[in-house]
């Protein structure tokens, strides 16, 4: 458990890239951008299992990224029902950047890594990176969105990142083997 | 695959699923259960916030079991021998099997492998 701790630890700081400053900022986003940030995160994540699907040989590898593709679509395409039905549009904002910036020099890593090396590579970053989000949504954001409809909506989010973020801890142990 | 399959898209929660099976009658409160007019028994499991309700359910060869996925990531129920599989079962689908000899044992989800079930087939 201590290895995963200190995997956890490094992907928040990795995720939040930064000081407790941008952490408080983050707690100043208004609902149209933290659903902006919601949607960025999804993709990305859909991102790295579409990276897993074309590099690893690994079936239970492939099984977990595509589980990731639905559910994140999934949520995603909720998200955008909601939207429509609310008739807003959500926001870009630093922390959305900030992300996709991130996102971009993980891919670049990850795609120069083959076999056993990327699978493991890709499994911790599953975890650290659904642990950041999870913190992120739980702590930051579930507590300041204002609108009854987005607030549910996240916190059905968050149950299916924690069923992401124990998958991942499965997947971890198996590729550590 | 001696099983049976019947997808019923709904378009919101137990009450449409009601109506979809009307003819089949579900779940009375009494015991969540719906004795046909042949003996067979009506089962409903709600797949919830990533967990199969009841997941312990005992069934008899020739019940029907209904499993309505009330998340909004998809589900299966499928079978931990892989004798049976619902398939996908999106948000506010459901998927029923008829009970075959042999479905007896632990199921789970194949997206999800922690989300575990069990039948138990009675004699």
């Amino acid at each position: 458990m201590k290895k995963l701790s200190s995997l956890a630890a490094a992907g928040v700081a990795a995720f939040l890239l930064v000081s407790p400053v941008a952490a408080q900022e983050a707690a100043d986003l208004n609902d149209l951008e933290i659903a902006h940030v919601a949607y960025v995160a999804d993709n990305i994540d859909i991102r790295y299992a579409h990276l897993a699907l074309a590099i690893s040989t690994n079936p239970a590898i492939h099984e977990f990224a595509r589980t990731m593709i639905r559910d994140h679509s999934a949520v995603n395409d909720q998200a955008l029902a909601l939207l429509d039905k609310l008739g807003a549009e959500a926001q870009d904002n630093f922390l959305s950047q900030a992300l996709l910036e991130n996102a971009d020099k993980l891919v670049d890593e990850m795609a120069g890594l083959r076999g056993a090396a990327f699978d493991k590579r890709y499994a911790e970053n599953e975890l650290a990176y659904h642990i950041a989000v999870n913190d992120l949504v739980e702590n930051t954001f579930i507590p300041n969105i204002e609108n009854v409809e987005v607030k549910a909506l996240f916190e059905a989010g968050l149950e299916i990142f924690k069923a992401h973020q124990g998958h991942a801890e499965m997947m971890v142990e198996q590729v550590s083997q | 695959m001696s099983v049976r399959n019947r997808r019923s898209v709904l378009a919101g929660g137990v009450a449409a699923l009601a109506a979809a099976l009307s003819g089949v009658r579900v779940a009375g409160a009494h015991d969540g259960e719906d004795h046909g007019a042949e003996g067979a028994v009506h089962h409903l499991v709600t797949i919830e916030r990533f967990k199969f309700e009841p997941a312990e359910l005992s069934v008899s060869v020739g019940d029907t079991i209904t499993w309505m996925n009330a998340d909004i990531a998809p589900h299966t129920a499928t079978a931990k021998d892989g004798s049976w599989d619902t398939g996908t079962i999106k948000k506010g689908e459901a998927i029923s099997i008829t009970v075959a000899p042999g479905m007896t044992g632990g199921y789970f989800c194949r997206f999800h492998p922690a989300m575990k079930a069990e039948l138990e087939i009675d004699a």
